[in-house]
């Protein structure tokens, strides 16, 4: 190589590397936006769109750092921010750009936003579930689940009850708390009730009635595996009770069930 | 879970880890009512840790029991029985965002008698925490057995399911309502208890084993009202408790708690509770011979009867971590139709079922 050619290649190396270390230093301490919240109670969203899952509702005067430029889809604008969940855990979050929250001051911040991954889940979601009880008997059940609060979710559903030899009709309502343990995984506890409409006598158990009396009471905890906004699956132990007029029957197993966010 | 193993997790409970705080409570309770006798130690231990987000505690419970009750007088070949039974504990809370969610752990044995109780939790708050709602249900799986027959052993399982919401109405005051639901299904009643039978012309017959249906779904409805009064420096507790069950079992509850602080050291709570209940559909207190129904029993708490309960507890904080609190209890409890029967063949002895009790306790909180 020509000595000229080997020095402007030197030059260009040593440049290439300054520019890359630069690069590097600066990343360290990334300069964002600190936004402020100034309504009563601003919904911070797993993702980017109102039909996410609210990760947390902030009070007023609530600071965040945020991405220097808002996030543009279908579904809106929205700020994406860092929240802290506790004193150990943070997360991103979304909040819409025509809520409650303005800029309040820029600052170069330790905490690289990109370090912290996102997990946008579904407020809407179709959830099967299926019980297996002790003394062969089954639950099985379509519901239709929405988280009304961060963590907090409301569901309707219909399905069977399975007894030896015979199924019996129930529509019923339940609600639980879920929350986030690690990265995908949360935990959740719920509480249900249902109505049977209408069994045969003698299908819930020896001496239950053919009317309206019937009903069943339902608690369950477990873990659940979320798969982003499109699905999860989750693992559980349950308790059911079954009421027929002034009997009952008392029975526990274990519990599966698959969501899919809509 | 073993004895040592829950011994073990008291002591380490009982380590505060660095950040974390420690408090335990020691009480022995005394009952005596002329005829029953318990003796009730119990020793509880919690821990407040990560940053007061986790909370884990242990606690074991032992009552002693001698009794020469009515039902032991009449029935028992020896007149007085005697009893033990050892109670482990443990629960775990975690505060999640915006509520907690907790699990727990109840064991007890004694000679005819072990129950093994698994127990969650959650609460979830709105409202920047005025509003909680509350839930939980627990499994619990009991052996019932009869300390004169080995061979003996019954199953009662039971499950519980309960419901809160706790509204902050002011600085002051807050009101909270609950309500339990309890099935109980198996094993309801007691291999010793008898039911007592006469005859038309009113000679005692033969008594019978107690058969009670196999279930029984029990309801309660409470409302509690706390209020605290700022010119007089009283806190108020009201409690009213509605209970209703499938064996047609109707209560009502009032109590009101009473408490004020003396200075930094002393403090004085003031109980009264008032209790009345209707029976239950199949209880007598004598059955007719030759037209006993199917469904009978020897359970006096099942009866028709109505209580009153009056305590105080005063304690006295020697230090900010040592508290010393005494408790006394003065219990009377009188039944509508229920008869002692004494000697049980012999119906000139019966008289009227009447129960007063004192209960003493000494107590000491400790935190560190």
């Amino acid at each position: 190589m020509p000595p000229q050619q080997a020095l402007f290649t030197f030059w260009l190396r040593l440049v290439c590397a300054l520019v890359t270390l630069l690069t590097a230093v600066t990343s360290l301490a990334r300069t964002r936006d600190i936004m402020i919240t100034y309504g009563e109670r601003v919904t911070v969203y797993t993702g980017p769109g109102r039909f996410y899952r609210p990760l947390l509702i902030v009070p007023s005067g609530t600071e965040m750092p945020a991405a220097t430029s808002p996030v543009k889809n279908k579904h809106g604008e929205f700020f994406k921010v860092l929240v802290t969940l506790s004193d150990k855990r943070k997360a991103i979050g979304y909040v819409p750009v025509d809520s409650e929250i303005r800029k309040k001051s820029s600052a170069d911040l330790a905490d690289d936003m990109e370090s912290f991954q996102e997990y946008p889940l579904a407020k809407h979601s179709l959830q099967a579930t299926y019980a297996h009880l002790r003394t062969e008997r089954r639950l099985v059940t379509v519901g239709y689940m929405k988280y009304v609060a961060p963590g907090f979710y409301l569901k309707g559903f219909a399905g069977s009850f399975l007894s030896p030899g015979s199924s019996s009709p129930l529509i019923g309502a339940e609600f639980g708390n879920d929350a986030l343990l690690l990265k995908r995984l949360s935990g959740f506890a719920s509480y249900t009730m249902g109505v049977f409409l209408r069994p045969k006598k003698d299908t819930l158990f020896e001496g239950s009635k053919n009317d309206l009396s019937n009903f069943l009471v339902q608690g369950a905890l477990g873990l659940r595996l979320n798969f982003g906004e499109v699905a999860s699956i989750s693992l559980g132990a349950t308790q059911v009770a079954l009421v027929s007029a002034n009997n009952s029957l008392v029975t526990f197993g274990g519990l599966a069930t698959l969501e899919w966010g809509l | 879970m073993t004895k040592s193993a829950l011994l073990l997790m008291i002591l380490l409970a009982a380590r505060p880890a660095r950040g974390a705080t420690v408090e335990a409570s020691t009480l022995v309770r005394h009952y005596d009512d002329g005829e029953t006798r318990v003796t009730s130690p119990s020793l509880d231990v919690d821990t407040v840790f990560n940053n007061d987000r986790m909370k884990f505690g242990v606690g074991v419970a032992n009552d002693i029991l001698t009794s020469a009750s009515s039902d032991v007088r009449t029935y028992s070949s020896k007149g007085q029985i005697e009893d033990n039974r050892l109670e482990f504990s443990s629960a775990f809370e975690t505060a999640v965002p915006d509520g907690t969610m907790g699990f727990g752990y109840t064991q007890s044995d004694e000679v005819d008698y072990s129950s093994r109780i698994v127990s969650a939790s959650a609460t979830r708050e709105f409202f920047q925490k005025n509003t909680v709602i509350g839930f939980g249900f627990s499994n619990g799986q009991d052996r019932i057995g009869d300390a004169s027959d080995p061979m003996f052993e019954e199953p009662m399982n039971h499950q519980v399911y309960s419901l809160s919401l706790t509204q902050v109405l002011s600085r002051q005051s807050i009101v909270q309502f609950l309500y339990d639901f309890r099935v109980e299904s198996g094993y309801v009643m007691s291999p010793y208890r008898k039911a007592k039978v006469k005859d038309a012309t009113g000679a005692i017959q033969p008594s019978l084993p107690e058969n009670h249906p196999r279930t029984r779904n029990r309801n309660a409805l409470a409302v509690k009202y706390n209020y605290f009064s700022q010119p007089l420096d009283i806190s108020f507790a009201t409690t009213y408790r509605f209970y209703f069950d499938s064996w047609e079992v109707r209560s009502h509850t009032l109590e009101e708690r009473i408490s004020k602080e003396f200075g930094k050291r002393w403090s004085l709570s003031l109980i009264l509770r008032y209790y009345m209940q209707s029976k239950a559909s199949f209880f007598q207190d004598y059955y007719e011979d030759g037209n006993v129904p199917p469904f009978r029993t020897g359970n006096t708490t099942l009866s028709t009867y109505n209580s009153v309960l009056a305590g105080l507890r005063p304690q006295y904080n020697i230090s900010s971590g040592f508290g010393l609190y005494m408790k006394y209890e003065y219990y009377l409890q009188t039944f509508q139709d229920v008869s002692d029967a004494g000697l049980y063949f012999d119906a000139n002895d019966d008289k009227k079922l009447k129960t007063n009790a004192q209960v003493v306790g000494l107590g000491l909180n400790m935190k560190f």
